[in-house]
């Protein structure tokens, strides 16, 4: 764990998740995220299923945007759980946030699925449509404003650094993939990622309005 | 290696998962001794973790099975309610955790993720007799020079006679085993002593016995 400072007298689960929550989740001293880790690890149920229900939106819209099919993302989304549940040790608060880990694990399950062979022919064979299902923009309230903060950043970047930030992450695609796939140098793909990443930073780390910088106590 | 910077591509690979196995685990031996570096790399992820925030978030199945798509009334799958089913299909050895505890002299929740691998079906070698898999088990300190395995015993399959040379611990999670001594049922330890010889079947009428076997010494065929 790092020497952050920490709240009193709450819940420091909005800021030591790494998700910043609202003050709805912050009030309602909400177990921290690495706790509910922690408690999992342990074989606590009730903190896997607060895990899920903070989580499953979020993991299911990305599974839904690299595998493009709503019943191949709800399965790897039980079996990415299913393995947080068995591996929950493994999770190393020093490497990043919770919601971190658990997206960095469902990404990489579905980009190994999007490449294995087959799966576009089980795609194919599905009879349900690509987003197949109406989606809900206000599903969660607690990440809403984190939600129309990184919209908006997004659609502030610039359209050839957002391709390449969008076929390397939602992809998967290597950075020679892109050159060839765009006909570029490669070398302009990783400036246009670099630039990309260095905004984002930029724009993401500034705290949504009605939130609590990071820094601040309570008290 | 050199520290890293916010724009080096080998962090950004690494992020994101593209690199090679040699590069990943260049970058991991880094960051292992590099607290500075760690934290760049903690910031990249979770910058890039922010991105599936920009995506219309799907509203995630209910906990009822009373979702319907939007098109021709089928049901969607409950992923929660098959999460915990398939939690509680993993789960099932657990009240065997504080005897696996005891025979391994391992924490009883190393000894639960222990049980667990009775669910996989990776990482089991086929014993040199047919019809049992086997695979190592951890023990713990105090248990040090003995031998842990599990075992899948198929109904009626037989490991040979042979002799122990110290005691051996056997606990059954499912299914029995018969021998000469009678018969350990699910749930039970038996200890064989220094010396003892037995012939060990999996009762047939039984499902596939799973069991887990710490020789303290070894076994000597007869």
């Amino acid at each position: 764990m790092s020497a952050a400072p920490r709240l009193t007298g709450a819940s420091p689960g909005w800021y030591e998740s790494g998700v910043v929550l609202g003050a709805r989740v912050a009030a309602s001293a909400a177990p921290a995220d690495v706790e509910l880790v922690r408690a999992a690890a342990e074989g606590d149920r009730q903190a896997l299923a607060a895990l899920y229900d903070r989580y499953a939106s979020l993991l299911l819209a990305l599974g839904q945007r690299i595998l493009k099919n709503r019943r191949e993302a709800e399965d790897l989304l039980h079996d990415v759980f299913l393995e947080v549940w068995r591996q929950a040790r493994d999770y190393d608060p020093d490497r990043g946030s919770v919601r971190s880990w658990l997206l960095m694990r469902l990404r990489s399950r579905a980009l190994d699925r999007l490449k294995s062979a087959g799966y576009a022919r089980v795609v194919s064979l599905d009879a349900s449509p690509p987003r197949d299902e109406p989606v809900s923009l206000e599903a969660d309230p607690a990440l809403g404003p984190d939600c129309a903060l990184v919209r908006r950043a997004l659609a502030e970047l610039p359209t050839d650094q957002r391709t390449v930030l969008e076929l390397s992450y939602f992809e998967g695609l290597s950075l020679s993939e892109i050159a060839d796939k765009l006909g570029v140098p490669i070398g302009t793909i990783k400036s246009r990622l670099a630039r990309a990443l260095g905004r984002l930073r930029e724009e993401l780390d500034v705290a949504p309005s009605g939130t609590l910088p990071r820094s601040e106590s309570t008290e | 290696m050199q520290h890293f910077t916010l724009e080096d591509p080998r962090l950004t690979d690494f992020a994101l998962g593209a690199c090679s196995a040699e590069e990943q685990r260049e970058v991991e031996a880094h960051l292992h001794g590099c607290e500075e570096c760690r934290r760049l790399a903690s910031g990249l992820g979770d910058t890039l973790s922010r991105l599936p925030l920009g995506l219309p978030l799907c509203e995630a199945p209910p906990d009822e099975s009373s979702s319907r798509s939007a098109e021709g009334g089928r049901r969607l799958p409950d992923i929660r309610g098959r999460l915990f089913a398939s939690v509680d299909h993993l789960e099932r050895f657990s009240p065997h955790a504080a005897a696996l505890s005891d025979a391994l002299a391992v924490p009883e929740n190393d000894a639960r993720l222990v049980l667990h691998r009775f669910s996989d079906d990776d990482g089991w070698r086929p014993a040199p007799v047919p019809g049992i898999t086997w695979r190592k088990a951890p023990v713990g300190a105090s248990r040090a020079g003995a031998t842990a395995i599990l075992a899948r015993v198929e109904p009626g399959a037989a490991f040979p006679r042979h002799k122990h040379v110290g005691d051996e611990l056997t606990l059954v999670v499912q299914g029995a085993i018969l021998d000469e001594h009678g018969r350990i049922d699910a749930g039970h330890v038996t200890a064989r002593r220094d010396g003892s010889e037995h012939t060990i079947t999996a009762d047939p009428r039984q499902p596939t016995c799973l069991c887990a076997i710490v020789a303290l010494g070894g076994i000597e065929f007869s």
